[in-house]
């Protein structure tokens, strides 16, 4: 099954930020979506969810127009995990997963009991069932936000859309987050994802559409597309890649991105002289008086 | 099993809390019969409540009876409905606005309602054709906020839109109110549209109580099926739309049924504050944030509280005191002692 996008111009009723978009993900792949702040991921990304209709060309799954489909019908397709943030009420952990069921509900009723089993099983296997009963608005970043996938899974989707879901973590729940999209993926599930960082695009093997300024892009795996040059394009800065061996023996890039020594160096050299010269007027002073 | 054991378990947790809070509404319905000018005794309700079920003859003084059946009965009803149905609205309004400071009349509802009430007042109409303006004039400043909404917000903005659109529309027929008393008669018509203003159940007949029970059915009926994608909205419009719920149909359906129900209260009992603010923040300490649970117990806190209230005011002193003035008397001081208290209700 595949979610492909075709030919497609999306931005705001005055501006079209993007234009000639074409994309095409499977299930079971991860699509990571690079590039600079305000190059449009986020307006790519409400376009394909339908919060923006699309100045032009389409959005397909499984070859039909999603365009024309009601909310419910989306969400038993596509599942959405914000980035982590407040919610208003102290609902609970289960809570907060069971209401990803809403969409497979009629609209007059509430969670029945299969939808507690199913709600269970997501907690079991993000391994977070223990915070089942835990106030959603009392548990840490990292928490919430695997609450936010179990949410999104509850749907029972063909294709999750990530916003971001590494940012606000701290180093260890970032990789622990990662590790859940690689099973997700593994386990057959699409997974659209914007990032801030190449090196997650490597370490989920996964597709990259990569973004420059000039709101162009590449596509294509992360090995063809991520290169020195692509990223200084993208994103103003000079970085250098480099290769490690992971837990397999198989080989992973990453990137480091590289500071300016000459630009770092300068303002210290010239405090130092700034200094000698106070020290030489405070020795004057001394003297005279 | 241990899953089936969960849901088995919220439900016989829910179930509780409502039997407990019904068993408590109970004992205060039936005290309310009790307090009053006129003293009826505890082996008279009895005898009442037996005889009435048919298992004892009737054996009452004929005044006893005529208070109990003409004053008291539809009194305890009306203030039980209009405190339910302010607190229903008050619930589901701060879920849908997604803000716990949020009450019934934040979009103009009160405010029209009270418009409507001193035209007829001004005009003399009669109670029903007071009620009726009351009615539609509340209706009307909720349907101009949402129209002027949809005029000014940007597609993604609308709750924050609409509540200050709301207190733009409150504000003006606020005016209004302001000129009809500064027009009104100062012997005659401006006492009455004051102390209607004030709010109060004292001349609530059983008329009164068909002005309420129609809207509150028409408008509980709907909130109380869709109570569980209410909870929905509490997260961003964009996270409930993704999934499955279309937010801008179900917000404005709960609109219409809350606005419905605050109408309908105005026009029987005048401006009622604090009800519908502080009954959901208590409520949700009870039974936790899910509509499913909050929606039918915040209903019956709702009705007992008023009826307390009620009760307080025809039985404290040798006069009426006008409800207005009680509610914010005991909500205002225990708002601030809930926001003291620990933030329990929200976030």
């Amino acid at each position: 099954m595949s979610l492909l996008i075709n030919d497609l111009a999306c931005g705001y009723a005055k501006r079209t930020v993007l234009k000639h978009i074409n994309l095409k993900i499977e299930t079971g792949e991860v699509l990571c979506i690079l590039g600079p702040n305000g190059v449009g991921k986020s307006t790519l990304f409400k376009t394909i969810q339908g919060f923006l209709a699309p100045h032009s060309g389409q959005i397909l799954l499984n070859g039909k127009s999603i365009s024309k489909w009601s909310r419910k019908q989306l969400a038993k397709n596509l599942a959405y995990v914000p980035q982590t943030h407040e919610a208003s009420f102290p609902y609970t952990v289960s809570e907060v997963v069971l209401m990803g069921r809403t969409a497979h509900l009629g609209n007059f009723s509430s969670p029945r009991i299969q939808d507690y089993e199913i709600c269970e099983e997501i907690l079991t296997k993000l391994k977070i069932s223990h915070l089942a009963s835990s106030i959603y608005t009392q548990i840490s970043g990292g928490e919430r936000q695997l609450v936010l996938i179990a949410r999104a899974l509850a749907q029972k989707p063909l294709f999750l859309m990530m916003d971001e879901p590494t940012s606000n973590l701290d180093f260890g729940n970032q990789v622990k987050v990662l590790q859940q999209i690689v099973n997700l993926a593994e386990s057959g599930m699409g997974i659209i994802m914007t990032t801030h960082f190449p090196d997650h695009a490597f370490l989920c093997s996964g597709k990259v559409a990569l973004f420059k300024p000039d709101h162009s892009y590449s596509f294509g795996s992360a090995n063809e597309v991520i290169t020195e040059a692509s990223l200084a394009e993208a994103y103003g800065i000079p970085v250098k890649m480099s290769q490690v061996q992971n837990l397999n023996g198989e080989n992973l890039k990453t990137c480091i991105p590289m500071l300016n020594k000459a630009e770092t160096n300068a303002p210290k050299i010239q405090n130092q002289l700034k200094f000698k010269a106070y020290q030489s007027s405070v020795q004057a002073h001394h003297i005279v008086s | 099993m241990l899953k089936a054991l969960c849901h088995e378990k919220d439900k016989r947790n829910i179930r509780l809390r409502i039997v407990l809070l019904s068993t408590f509404a109970s004992i205060v319905i039936l005290f309310s019969f009790l307090v009053g000018r006129y003293a009826i005794t505890l082996t008279q309700l009895g005898n009442i409540l037996l005889s009435s079920l048919g298992i004892v003859p009737a054996d009452l003084p004929e005044n006893v009876a005529t208070v109990f059946y003409k004053i008291r009965l539809p009194r305890i009803i009306s203030a039980f409905l209009a405190g339910g149905g302010l607190a229903l609205a008050g619930t589901v309004y701060q879920g849908v606005f997604r803000n716990p400071m949020v009450s019934p009349d934040i979009l103009g509802a009160t405010a029209g309602a009270g418009l409507g009430a001193a035209i007829g007042l001004l005009f003399s109409f009669n109670d029903l054709q007071i009620q009726i303006m009351s009615f539609v004039f509340g209706i009307l400043a909720v349907a101009l906020t949402y129209s002027v909404c949809l005029c000014v917000s940007k597609r993604n903005n609308m709750v924050l839109t609409l509540v200050l659109t709301g207190m733009v529309v409150s504000a003006l027929f606020q005016a209004g109110i302001s000129l009809i008393k500064f027009t009104a008669d100062p012997y005659s018509k401006l006492p009455a549209i004051t102390f209607w203003l004030m709010g109060s159940m004292a001349s609530a007949t059983i008329k009164d109580i068909g002005v309420l029970l129609m809207p509150l059915l028409i408008g509980g009926i709907p909130l109380f099926l869709l109570r569980w994608r209410i909870n929905l909205l509490a997260f961003s419009d964009e996270e409930a739309q993704s999934m499955g719920v279309n937010t801008k149909r179900l917000r404005l359906i709960v609109i219409i049924c809350s606005t419905l129900i605050t109408a309908a209260v105005v026009s029987v009992g005048g401006i009622i504050g604090w009800v519908g603010l502080i009954i959901p923040h208590l409520t949700r300490i009870i039974t936790g944030p899910n509509y499913k649970a909050l929606l039918p117990a915040s209903i019956i806190m709702g009705g007992t509280y008023l009826l307390l209230v009620d009760d307080l005011a025809r039985g404290m002193l040798a006069m009426e005191i006008p409800l207005g003035i009680l509610t914010a008397l005991i909500g205002a001081p225990f708002f601030i002692y809930l926001m003291y208290k620990g933030r329990n209700g929200w976030s």
